[in-house]
């Protein structure tokens, strides 16, 4: 498979979550970052010639970031200010649908406008169930 | 739906040259980068930058910064001043619609017009040096929302 450029990614949400999830594209979003790192406990030893690590469970937290939009972006926000959960799906190319992480996340949200640009907000999430790679 | 961004440049030329004011102060007409040969008091646009910003699958918007200027000949004895502040009326944080009644270029959805920085320069004519061309003006950024 061909590498890939950004341009397609997508984000879908689904504000009310439940079984079966109904995400659908967040309009006029520009980027998203997934972070997966584990957290590696220090288990060095006496006699050891090198420091050693375990490693922990992998955090799933991320940014996300775009321009306003007064149809789409209250949908985000309702979420951020109700403290709610919603179902995340991010897909780095939507040109390839199935390829996704996903899973129930906890947002943060700010918007930033300035006289001299367009109004952009952003958000950060953390995970609040398991998340998956797909497929 | 369709759009193409010619259509904001054509229409900032068509909405200087309906006004019958600036009209006034330059007869010769409003044109896109140069003026037919002959002509003493116009009214020049010409695009100096223009960047697309992107969003997930589309374009979101299309920003353009326009040098929009009068030019007059300077034993024309035109207004260069009042000329140059007609434009400014024109377009200073007005929306960007064409016609009567106004309506947006196809395609897309007004988000900005406002000068940046003015323009006022006096230009030695390469043919006849002994002769002054007077440029009075601004560069205007246009932003416009691409209607999906």
């Amino acid at each position: 498979m061909a590498r890939l450029h950004g341009k397609t990614g997508q984000i879908l949400i689904d504000t009310t979550p439940a079984s079966p999830v109904t995400p659908v594209a967040l309009a006029d979003t520009n980027a998203f970052t997934l972070d997966m790192s584990t957290d590696k406990v220090d288990v060095t030893c006496f006699g050891d010639t090198n420091k050693q690590k375990v490693v922990g469970l992998p955090d799933f937290t991320g940014t996300l970031s775009g321009f306003w939009n007064s149809v789409s972006s209250p949908t985000f926000f309702a979420v951020v200010l109700a403290q709610a959960t919603c179902w995340l799906r991010l897909l780095p190319s939507s040109n390839q649908p199935t390829y996704m992480f996903e899973g129930l996340a906890y947002v943060d949200g700010s918007i930033n406008c300035s006289a001299t640009g367009a109004v952009s907000f952003s958000g950060k999430f953390d995970a609040a169930g398991n998340w998956v790679m797909r497929p | 739906m369709s759009h193409d961004s010619s259509d904001i440049d054509a229409a900032i030329v068509a909405k200087l040259g309906a006004d019958a004011t600036l009209l006034s102060y330059c007869p010769n007409g409003v044109y896109w980068d140069e003026a037919p040969q002959g002509m003493t008091k116009f009214v020049i646009v010409s695009l100096v930058d223009e960047f697309d910003e992107s969003v997930f699958g589309s374009r979101a918007f299309e920003d353009g910064l326009y040098q929009i200027e009068a030019r007059m000949l300077s034993t024309s004895g035109g207004n260069i001043k009042a000329a140059a502040a007609r434009i400014d009326v024109l377009l200073d944080d007005k929306p960007l619609t064409i016609g009567s009644p106004p309506v947006q270029v196809a395609g897309y959805t007004h988000m900005l017009m406002q000068r940046e920085s003015r323009i006022r320069l006096t230009e030695v004519d390469e043919v006849d040096p002994s002769i002054r061309w007077f440029r009075r003006g601004g560069n205007y950024r246009v932003v416009m929302d691409v209607n999906p």
